[in-house]
């Protein structure tokens, strides 16, 4: 059970987990450049896709059009049904208006006739165009009201135009330094479940050997303390979590370049490294509990896979129940996560501020890694009891 | 007596190591014929190119007159084989490993079931029918692999070390049983690195090595061919020179060698001289402590061709 | 004989714990995880008002349409919050303003000074909330503002009604064949990965059927029995069981977690046994071009199936429309993204040409795979007896 040994049965798997880390590394890197095209990193996406169908061509129509635009982003869409379930589907567009024919002269009229609308279900983007397209009517409407005898449609049309120009002035308090803040902590989130199955799942393969049978056999007969053998086992895990470690470090690096070398993004490294750590240890008791190559495939992919999504590295944890993020707080990924967050705002509030609920975050981390390999250890104490008798 | 296997200049390279060196090689029906070699000699290669499990890069193989082919179903319905690998599956219980091998050669369902419970009985394992294979012992689980090669009762049999990690007893079992498959007329390739199990049950002898075969015949022709001899090793309470005189003198005896209260003679070739050595014992009054007569074996007749033990190359 | 191989190999199957684990329980429990982490995104039961203060100094006496605007939405506490309450407003002095959003008791603060300012700390879904909400403020008080000049200081009632309706302008077409979701294809995907998954089956059955990979591929090699025969009772065998696997994980996430699919019923069953034979069949493949131990392929099979259940959208919708737009042909040949496309088309659309195309091409790969692998082991065969010939 020597280092030589481990050292040696590590070599024996390098293809096996390189191609495992290496698919989990795309993965990673994938995730971070479609998150880095995505825009929305804090307002709505002011380029909300919109495309309009206008079938009145009306100056009316043309004005609406026009006006959703400039304040919009315009696209085109095939103009049939299916096209255009394709279009919301395919995210080409996030919100459709069709103007029908002879939508101005029917409005005037006070006829009831709506402007109809298609959209991506539940997208607050389709909510804020809705607003906008209201407003714009009820201040047409209202210009209308007023002005429809004296001005034309066209001009009746500028004053509108002219009203919908008035925004609310923004300061924002501190200088943010935070640009691409939320593009680290999300490519951080993620990198949970990149951690958790590469750490995991390289560990189990490594030291199930050493638990298979007849080699399990030979080692308790000779004349190592258990203390011993199982501090070895623990050794040869953090061993292999430090080389993945550094691996995610190094592309972190390329990644974000500058950026990982502020001192506030140095923490998420910390973070990273205690939830490696925690890891580990699962590693190592999923290779102790679990003896078939299936089930333990099985239970690192439940570990990996779900423990991160209920703990909020794929959905933000605000759109998580309440009641889901109760049973999350009992694993190590939630307080992963949440440091993460704790550290995001450290850009807005200073670098001392969240301090003491970073700590906390940390510390959990730990004990979890802490109270892993305990119950590892008494669990490989047990089977060494039973087979000695 | 017509032949079941013809082999003529067979030739297996992998790179630039020959795997198997252009033998040729001829089993007559009927026979149990050893292929004996240390490891590494090219005995399962031979094995597999025979099967076609692997292409081979020259010569010829004829089973039943007929060449040798991965399609040649009429010649592999009568072949059954027991490979060094236990080859069953770990899911299937003994009866049902057996029947599924079994059905692959024997469409009949009805025969098929009769020759299985013949089996069991014939390897000893009937009542372990419903065991799966990972709660069997290394001797039972040997056994459940000789059934599923011999079942479907085949005609030429090819044992690849079958007895690999076995216990005595389960060993003396299958030995047992391969000599009661040849008196059913079954003709028996087998192949190992024992010696003394290719001695108790083939009639005929191949010796491999590095790819060649460098002996073959009877055990007894090998034995004669190489010129192998009786070597007796006696423990006497005393060794007068009298005595030593008296067994150099005489004609059948090649060499004695004196070691302290021990005399090892060797005797010419074809020579047996033991009878002869006691009496001379008898008439010069001395005691006998110990003794032993060895007869030549074929690890003698490997040595002397390789001027190594077999045991050396295991 | 046939029927026999059959049988022994449909016992190996069921008997097969590990495959079942695997291929059956596993999606439960992580559809589960799916649920329980996905169940309120598009519930709205998350929506919470949004804690603001105003600054109410001598410049906010002077507004009021704005102050009537924001005293509308406003809830003084979150349990007296309503649907048409979006905010719990504050009202306090410039120093209390800057201490409460300082210690992110809110989100914002508003304070005037002739105009309507807004003061955030950090970026949100909150801030945006508050922006866009008092841009269409600020819009509807300029509008009343104007009006009322127009008018000598009043503004007539129907005008006002008018700038107050809030009668929606449109009327929402969308399709209503079912309630568009976005999570559900996170499901639909793990079904994808489900069928995928099935690749592993094929990988362990070709080491049974291919020489040289195992001891009992020897022994089915030696066996006068065709090496096409003994691949089709496999592949029957493993097809049926694999797509009952996938049924099964399917009924779990429709009836147990109440997922819906739609009530074209006949086509889904039939997209899912498509999908499992596809990742079966691909498995096979696989298995047959590579020559590396069966734990390397089954590893690698379990990883391709991975990424595609990745670039599918399991994770993040975000990652497919990614996908969509940048690489469509990958799009077009990821087979868990055609499984989990074709769902969501059979759910929502009405027009199902483009769900035929999907079915289409998982067929298609399904022959090519099949056809692959009895082509390679053919020519594996040709060269065995070709080389043998001397």
């Amino acid at each position: 059970m020597s280092f030589k040994s481990f050292i040696k049965i590590f070599k024996t798997k390098i293809p096996l987990i390189a191609m495992y880390v290496g698919i989990f590394l795309m993965i990673s890197l994938i995730n971070t450049q479609v998150g880095s095209n995505n825009k929305s990193t804090g307002y709505v996406n002011e380029n909300i896709k919109v495309a309009v169908i206008d079938n009145d061509n009306s100056e009316l129509s043309k004005g609406l059009t026009t006006f959703l635009k400039e304040n919009m982003k315009a696209v085109d869409i095939i103009e049939t049904e299916e096209g255009m379930e394709d279009a919301l589907f395919e995210r080409v567009a996030e919100y459709i208006v069709i103007i029908p024919k002879n939508y101005e002269n029917d409005l005037m009229a006070g006829k009831n006739v709506s402007l109809e609308s298609k959209k991506v279900p539940d997208a607050y983007s389709a909510v804020y165009a809705e607003n906008l397209i209201n407003q714009y009517m009820t201040t047409y409407k209202t210009y209308y009201v007023q002005y429809g005898s004296e001005k034309s449609i066209g001009e009746i049309i500028n004053k509108t135009n002219d009203s919908m120009k008035s925004h609310i002035n923004v300061e924002m308090k501190n200088n943010n330094k935070a640009s691409g803040t939320n593009r680290i902590e999300n490519n951080f989130n993620f990198g949970a479940y990149v951690i958790l199955a590469c750490i995991i799942w390289g560990v189990a393969e490594v030291l199930s050997t050493f638990f298979r049978k007849n080699i399990a056999d030979r080692i308790n007969v000779s004349p190592v303390s258990n203390t011993k053998k199982n501090l070895s086992l623990v050794c040869y895990s953090l061993f292999y979590m430090i080389i993945v470690y550094f691996i995610n470090v190094i592309i972190d690096i390329a990644i974000f370049r500058g950026e990982m070398f502020n001192k506030i993004n140095i923490m998420r490294l910390g973070n990273m490294l205690c939830l490696a750590m925690v890891a580990a240890g699962i590693g190592f008791l999923i290779s102790t509990t679990i003896k078939s190559k299936g089930g333990r495939a099985a239970a690192i992919n439940v570990v990996a896979l779900g423990f991160s999504f209920i703990s909020g590295a794929f959905v933000p944890v605000e759109y998580i129940s309440d009641g889901v993020i109760k049973v999350a707080e009992f694993l190590p990924v939630y307080w992963y996560i949440k440091a993460n967050r704790c550290i995001s705002e450290m850009f807005e509030t200073g670098i001392g501020s969240n301090m003491g609920e970073l700590m906390e975050c940390i510390g959990i981390q730990l004990l979890f890694f802490l109270a892993i390999v305990s119950v590892s250890m008494v669990i490989r104490k047990r089977y060494t009891r039973q087979i000695t008798g | 007596m017509s032949k079941v296997v013809e082999i003529d200049g067979l030739l297996k390279e992998y790179g630039e190591l020959t795997a198997v060196n252009r033998i040729n090689l001829e089993i007559e029906e009927g026979e149990v014929f050893g292929l004996l070699g240390p490891n590494g000699s090219g005995k399962t290669t031979t094995i597999s190119c025979m099967l076609s499990l692997i292409p081979y890069d020259k010569g010829s193989i004829k089973i039943f007159g007929k060449n040798m082919d991965m399609k040649a179903y009429d010649i592999k319905k009568d072949i059954g084989i027991v490979l060094q690998d236990v080859a069953v599956f770990e899911e299937l219980t003994v009866e049902e490993n057996i029947m599924y091998f079994c059905s692959l050669y024997i469409p009949d369902k009805k025969l098929c079931k009769q020759y299985v419970e013949e089996a069991m009985e014939f390897v000893g394992i009937q009542d372990f029918r419903k065991f799966r294979p990972k709660k069997l012992s290394g001797g039972l689980l040997r056994r459940l692999n000789i059934a599923c090669g011999i079942a479907h009762k085949p005609k030429f049999i090819i044992m690849d070390e079958p007895t690999v990690a076995v216990d005595p007893q389960s060993r003396n079992n299958i030995l047992e049983g391969i000599e009661k498959l040849n008196k059913q007329g079954a003709t028996i390739l087998y192949t190992s690195h024992y010696m003394d199990e290719i001695e108790q049950i083939c009639s005929r002898v191949a010796i491999m090595d590095k790819g060649k075969i460098i002996a073959e015949g009877t055990k007894e022709e090998i034995k004669d061919m190489i010129g192998v001899e009786e070597k007796i090793e006696i423990v006497l309470s005393e060794i007068p020179d009298s005595l030593v005189k008296r067994i150099n003198e005489n004609s059948n005896i090649k060499e004695c060698i004196v070691q302290g209260n021990s005399i090892k003679i060797v005797s010419k070739k074809g020579k047996h001289s033991l009878n002869t050595i006691v009496n001379y014992i008898q008439e010069a009054n001395v005691k006998i402590r110990n003794l032993t007569s060895k007869e030549p074996s074929l690890n003698d007749v490997f040595l002397e061709i390789t001027g190594k033990e077999l045991r050396d190359n295991v | 004989m046939f029927s026999q191989m059959i049988k022994y190999r449909f016992l190996c199957q069921l008997r097969s714990k590990e495959s079942i684990f695997w291929l059956l329980f596993f999606p439960m429990i992580l559809s589960v995880m799916f649920y329980a982490g996905l169940r309120d995104v598009t519930s709205g039961e998350k929506f919470e008002a949004v804690d603001i203060a105003v600054v109410d100094d001598a410049e906010f006496e002077k507004e009021k349409v704005m102050a009537s605007i924001i005293e509308n939405v406003s809830a003084d506490n979150k349990e007296s919050v309503g649907s048409d309450k979006i905010f719990v407003t504050q009202y306090v002095s410039k120093e209390e303003a800057e201490k409460l959003l300082d210690d992110s008791k809110v989100s914002a603060y508003i304070y005037f000074n002739g105009e309507c300012n807004v003061v955030f700390k950090k970026n949100g879904t909150e801030q945006t909330i508050v922006k866009k909400f008092f841009d269409i403020a600020i819009q509807k008080e300029k509008l009343f503002t104007e009006v009322a000049k127009e008018n000598d200081g009043n503004v007539p009632q129907n005008l006002l009604e008018t700038i107050n309706d809030s009668t929606s302008y449109i009327k929402d077409v969308s399709n209503k064949r079912g309630k568009a979701d976005t999570v559900l294809q996170n499901f639909y995907s793990i079904l994808g990965m489900v069928c995928m998954y099935g690749a592993a089956t094929g990988c362990i059955a070709m080491n049974y059927l291919q020489t040289n990979q195992s001891a009992l591929a020897k022994r089915n090699t030696v066996a006068p029995v065709s090496k096409m025969k003994q691949l089709l009772s496999y592949f029957l065998v493993d097809m049926l069981m694999n797509d009952v696997i996938v049924l099964l994980v399917l009924a779990f996430i429709r009836f147990a977690l109440g997922i819906d699919f739609g009530n074209r019923t006949g086509l889904i069953i039939f997209t899912t046994i498509v999908g499992g034979t596809m990742g079966l069949s691909f498995g096979y493949f696989f298995a047959s071009i590579t020559k590396k131990s069966v734990e390397f392929k089954n590893n690698m099979v379990i990883g391709i199936s991975m990424i595609c259940s990745f670039l599918a959208g399991m994770m993040s919708n975000e990652v497919q429309y990614f996908v969509k737009q940048h690489a469509y042909i990958i799009d077009r040949i990821n087979p868990v993204n055609l499984i989990t496309e074709s769902y969501y088309k059979l759910y929502y659309y009405t027009d199902l040409s483009k769900y035929y195309e999907n079915i289409i091409i998982l067929i298609i790969m399904t022959v090519l795979f099949a056809i692959g692998t009895i082509t390679v082991l053919t020519v594996q065969d040709k060269k065995m007896m070709r080389e043998s010939r001397g």
